[in-house]
């Protein structure tokens, strides 16, 4: 049966994400509305801006329902402002987050827009590197005890670790943006998660 | 001045009087540029100078969209177009549109811009807003269409819903009750052609 994943679409690149999972025969949808979510196998919440996503899922009644279904156990991916949202808190001001991946959030730690860069990263379970592209990028500031680090990137100033890909059981987030570059292994480890549950 | 105070982006603004009747070389910044464009020619030109971003002139601080529809339809029309040519009519093409061959080559080939393209210029309901998604652009600028307005806040708040269910036309219908006093509307034709800001620019 083909997998149908939702892609969060309240603000963000989500049509990269929709055109990524299509390119890999997937039956990939917008998600605005909690009816729209239920029909999902797998969700996607994408980058974009944080807070945006965050304040628009609550006024939309989207916060509680998407909360319910990742706690119930479906798998999701959430790429830069996505792992934000997922996340138990931030470094800075509070801010509507889902709380269901136990890590707290720096934002736009690598600095601002004109600090945005690409590299190449090694991921844990993956064979080559990953051409990350990071805009505005955050990386996580404390992981819980739960959370498996797939990847970290150092600090230049302070040569501390900080990770980049991790996960949770269902839930898997990257600070970088895997649907703008053709390499599909990312979406590819979330849908292998569809697999298992 | 703008790149080392770390600002996001930059509007490349006809809004304001250019100081200079050439465009930037945007290629030489690492912030990104967000410029106007008319139609097609237009929007690849300033691609071809670096820019990110796109985005419809209208006529700013109008609260009347007409003009931004009119640049929307202008440039889908000539991106249709151009994905109907043999690759022998493309230069023929380029110069029409005064744009480069390979960004014209492009865009005849994958049928749609290569950078994002958002609606700007004249925006000031949440039907606007939704009628510009409509027409394929992805996001909207508002301005004055929202400081202009009797209660901003709720204003804001209604046009962004409306943007993000542009296809739901009865979530447009109720989030565009009790927005209070809407921005009055400037028709067209009574500016001159020396107010008219979208016929600034190269």
């Amino acid at each position: 049966m083909t997998v149908r994943v939702g892609v969060l679409a309240l603000q963000g690149d989500f049509r990269e994400h929709l055109a990524m999972l299509r390119g890999l025969g997937v039956d990939a949808f917008e998600v605005r509305t909690p009816e729209e979510l239920e029909a999902a196998d797998a969700l996607v919440i994408p980058g974009g801006e944080s807070t945006t996503i965050g304040r628009l899922a609550r006024i939309y009644g989207l916060l509680d329902p998407l909360r319910a279904r990742i706690e119930a156990g479906t798998p999701v991916l959430g790429t830069c402002a996505g792992m934000i949202v997922l996340g138990a808190a931030t470094t800075g001001p509070d801010q509507p987050q889902l709380g269901v991946l136990d890590v707290v959030v720096e934002r736009n730690a690598f600095g601002r827009q004109v600090d945005s860069f690409e590299a190449d990263l090694a991921v844990a379970g993956l064979d080559r590197p990953v051409h990350a592209v990071f805009i505005r990028a955050p990386w996580i500031a404390k992981v819980g005890a739960g959370v498996e680090v797939l990847a970290a990137v150092t600090d230049p100033e302070t040569g501390e670790q900080h990770p980049v890909v991790v996960r949770q059981g269902n839930i898997l987030a990257t600070s970088f943006h895997p649907e703008l570059t053709g390499d599909t292994r990312v979406h590819e480890m979330m849908l292998a998660m569809v697999e298992e549950s | 001045m703008l790149q080392a105070l770390g600002v996001d982006y930059i509007d490349e603004s006809e809004v304001l009087t250019p100081v200079d009747v050439n465009h930037i070389d945007k290629h030489a910044f690492t912030v990104p540029f967000v410029c106007g464009a008319k139609d097609l020619g237009e929007a690849l030109r300033r691609i071809a100078e670096g820019a990110a971003m796109i985005r419809t002139k209208g006529e700013p601080g109008t609260g009347n969209v007409v003009e931004a529809v009119k640049h929307m339809r202008m440039m889908n029309a000539e991106i249709r177009r151009l994905t109907t040519l043999d690759a022998n009519e493309l230069m023929g093409a380029a110069k029409e549109l005064r744009a480069p061959y390979d960004l014209v080559k492009e865009v005849a080939a994958t049928g749609k811009l290569p950078v994002v393209n958002f609606a700007a210029g004249g925006i000031a309901t949440p039907s606007d807003a939704a009628l510009m998604m409509q027409l394929g652009c992805d996001g909207v600028f508002v301005g004055s269409g929202i400081f202009k307005s009797g209660d901003p806040s709720v204003r804001a708040r209604a046009i962004v819903e409306a943007t993000t269910f542009y296809n739901d036309p009865e979530k447009i219908a109720k989030v565009s009750r009790n927005l209070g006093e809407a921005m009055v509307g400037i028709n067209i034709d009574t500016l001159t052609p020396q107010e008219r800001m979208q016929d600034r620019g190269l």
